[in-house]
């Protein structure tokens, strides 16, 4: 009897079910019918280009943003403020706009930013900004011509706005879908819904909106290669060596091997780099500049040491130890007697502690990179290093490490005596050793060296009492 | 008691419930033993400048508030400093170049490195917070750089994260269902010992709004409360007295 209770219980909940089921594919209907012929017309507006562009109120948020973004950067102090920096990036850029009219509402602007990843992006009103991380990374001044070159061909075929156009019609596109593929009642109106959209895009746009925005409906590849093709015309024209751009490429590429982080810089979500070096080269093999000038990798490393500097300290921050001797290597390699550099890299091998120069081969499977990459969420860079020390290659890495950073700072204090930064180092390195008197000299002559007022003072004064307590050795009254 | 009656009533109490609910900040807060045994006192602290982030969700896709954020991000840093202020804490700003003879720009670039830093622990602090009672997180003691770690006992870390939801696209999770579409915002308060860049306390305040969002102009009376209950949780400034007498 209670079963038969349950029974009609059941079929009246069922019932009413299908009656909701029903208002809901109506109100559907009617929010199909509302919107896809929206969605559609907006599709066909993606075949605008920057010869037809006119603005619409849609452009003049996207204007209004872009320059609240420069403001963003500026408050929060992201963008380096070097006189000599600037005049230098400056001086490329305007040589790569050459005398094309320049857009409507746009101002060239070309600024550095304060950040490790190694990104170059153009904002739709003009502002070009490459990072530090970037900078430091390429070789050259045609490398950093060439991505200047790619950034302002964005710029100049409004990429930007036609974008935002697009990506907003295909949003409100997938909040349909979205509605579509929930409110279907399970297995009724999956194979029509497949019909309209796709099994690709129902079932990704199940999983995620973005993706599908991404990958289906494609992120602008055309652009990218347009952007490309005009970045490498532009090079050209202003007697750059055009190869410099397949050599940015590769570099970009070998570069995203040496750390295993979340975010994959800039270029991950553009067409393959090596399809974009194969277009580079191809291009340059058949175009060559009017009279391309010598690349001179010195005077370019010297132009934008200040970026290249700060880059190693905030790579040092960030965990990417790796990243940080590579482009201090490269800077000492150039200028070996500069003990500033020296004494950038000493700090960057004793960064590194425990782990190696390079990614070992397990580390550079995929098997390798996502267990890696867990366990460098999942610790702290102390955890790392302790788990790191305690099997032999380990100690070995450390070992070396150690030994390779106290001989490039005592390098360093040979060509320059005076030079505290090789001592506070030196102090450093010994106090992680646990050679307390040894550390305690150390940062004794760092101290005597030093203004008072520097910023690093007290922090080495309080380490100095640290490791006089640890040694025994009586304190010393300052 | 009729059927209409207490269907009206089980309304009435589900309604003062939800209300209360909606009108309650949620908080949680975590710390060494050094500052609940006393061990450790926090009366002088460094502002780190505050970071807000308010995102907006709407039917045409994401939109960033940058305006907003703005107005958010000083709110926060006001709220916080004021709360602070009221607790007897003294407040230096993080970019304070005091008596030092460090340059704006070298300060700047040394409280990115911080942040930096930060970032590099907030993964697993965000996800494990109670390991600050074991001593896990540290920045390490760069945070002695800033010329106004000298003179604090703490550097102050304040974050927001919010996201405003439209109408439409709050219309549409009803229908849709299954995902929240309600606006948030939580309020992320770190404190870093000034000399070894230990981290010992971290406080969140979460708030949740199915209507409106008072969050992002009415800072006082969302977080107020709540910001109180952990600084007296954590005996920041007079706090620390205040148990002691009752001790």
């Amino acid at each position: 009897m209670g079963l038969r209770v349950d029974a009609s219980r059941v079929l009246a909940r069922w019932s009413i079910d299908r009656r909701n089921a029903c208002l809901k594919c109506a109100f559907l209907a009617l929010v199909l019918i509302v919107t896809i012929p929206g969605a559609v017309t907006g599709a066909q507006e993606l075949d605008k280009t920057a010869a037809d562009f006119h603005f619409t109120n849609v452009d003049n948020q996207v204007l209004q943003d872009s320059n609240s973004i420069d403001q963003q950067y500026l408050k929060k102090g992201l963008v380096m403020q070097d006189p000599l920096l600037q005049a230098y990036l400056d001086s490329i850029g305007k040589r790569i706009i050459g005398n094309r009219p320049i857009p409507e509402q746009v101002e060239f602007k070309f600024m550095v930013l304060r950040d490790p990843m190694v990104q170059a992006f153009a904002l739709p009103n003009g502002s070009v900004y490459v990072t530090t991380g970037l900078l430091s990374l390429l070789e050259n001044e045609s490398q950093l011509a060439a991505v200047l070159g790619h950034e302002t061909a964005h710029v100049f075929e409004r990429h930007g706005y036609l974008e935002n156009r697009s990506i907003r019609k295909k949003a409100l596109t997938l909040n349909v879908l979205q509605i579509v593929a929930s409110a279907s009642p399970v297995g009724a109106n999956l194979s029509q819904s497949v019909q309209l959209f796709g099994m690709a895009v129902q079932l990704g746009a199940a999983v995620s909106g973005a993706i599908i925005v991404g990958s289906v409906f494609g992120y602008s590849r055309e652009k990218e290669h347009q952007a490309d093709s005009d970045g490498l015309i532009a090079l050209s024209s202003a007697s750059y060596d055009p190869t410099a751009m397949a050599r940015s490429f590769e570099l970009l590429d070998e570069d995203s091997s040496l750390e295993y982080e979340p975010i994959r810089g800039f270029y991950r979500d553009h067409p393959k780099l090596s399809e974009r070096r194969e277009f580079a080269l191809q291009y340059a093999s058949t175009h060559k500049a009017d009279k391309p000038e010598a690349d001179d990798k010195k005077t370019y490393a010297d132009s934008v040491s200040a970026a290249a500097c700060y880059e190693i300290q905030l790579d040092l921050s960030s965990r990417r130890e790796r990243t940080a001797v590579d482009r201090a290597s490269k800077l000492s390699a150039l200028f070996p007697d500069n003990p500033k550099y020296t004494v950038l890299l000493a700090d960057s091998y004793r960064a590194l502690g425990a782990r190696t120069k390079l990614p070992s081969p397990d580390e550079r499977t995929r098997h390798g990179q996502v267990e890696h990459r867990k366990e460098y969420f999942r610790m702290t860079p102390e955890e790392e290093q302790k788990r790191l020390v305690e099997n032999a290659e380990g100690q070995a890495a450390l070992h070396d490490n150690e030994a390779t950073a106290e001989q490039l700072y005592r390098s360093a204090l040979q060509s320059n005596p005076n030079y505290a930064d090789a001592h506070r180092g030196l102090g450093f390195l010994f106090e992680g050793e646990g050679k307390y008197s040894d550390a305690a000299t150390e940062y004794q002559s760092y101290l005597s060296k030093v203004a008072g007022t520097s910023m690093d003072h007290l922090r080495i004064e309080r380490r100095l009492a640290a490791v006089q307590k640890l040694s025994g050795t009586p304190m010393q009254s300052r | 008691m009729t059927l209409k009656l207490r269907l009206l009533a089980i309304l009435g109490a589900a309604g003062f419930l939800t209300a209360g609910a909606l009108a309650s900040t949620p908080s949680w807060s975590f710390e060494n033993s050094k500052i609940t045994s006393g061990e450790f006192q926090i009366r002088n602290v460094c502002m780190m400048p505050a970071e807000g982030k308010l995102s907006k969700v709407t039917m045409k896709g994401g939109q960033g508030m940058s305006n907003e954020s703005d107005n958010w991000t000083t709110a926060l840093e006001n709220l916080v400093e004021a709360h602070l202020k009221t607790a007897g804490v003294q407040i230096i700003e993080a970019t304070d170049r005091m008596t030092s003879g460090a340059s704006d720009d070298e300060i700047r670039q040394v409280i990115l490195q911080l942040n930096q830093k930060y970032e590099g622990v907030a993964n697993q602090l965000n996800r494990h917070p109670k390991d600050i009672r074991k001593s896990r997180y540290t920045l390490g003691d760069d945070a002695a750089l800033l010329p106004c770690a000298a003179k604090s006992d703490v550097l102050v870390f304040v974050q927001g994260e919010g996201r405003v939801t439209s109408g439409g696209k709050k219309a549409m999770g009803m229908l849709v269902g299954g995902r929240s579409n309600t606006s948030y915002a939580t309020l992320i308060l770190t404190m870093a010992d000034a000399k070894t860049g230990e981290i010992l306390a971290f406080a969140r305040l979460a708030n949740a709004e199915s209507f409106g969002e008072k969050f992002v102009d009415q800072t006082e009376s969302v977080y107020g409360k709540a910001l109180d209950k952990q600084l007296s949780r954590l005996r920041i400034g007079m706090y620390l007295e205040k148990k002691k007498k009752k001790h």
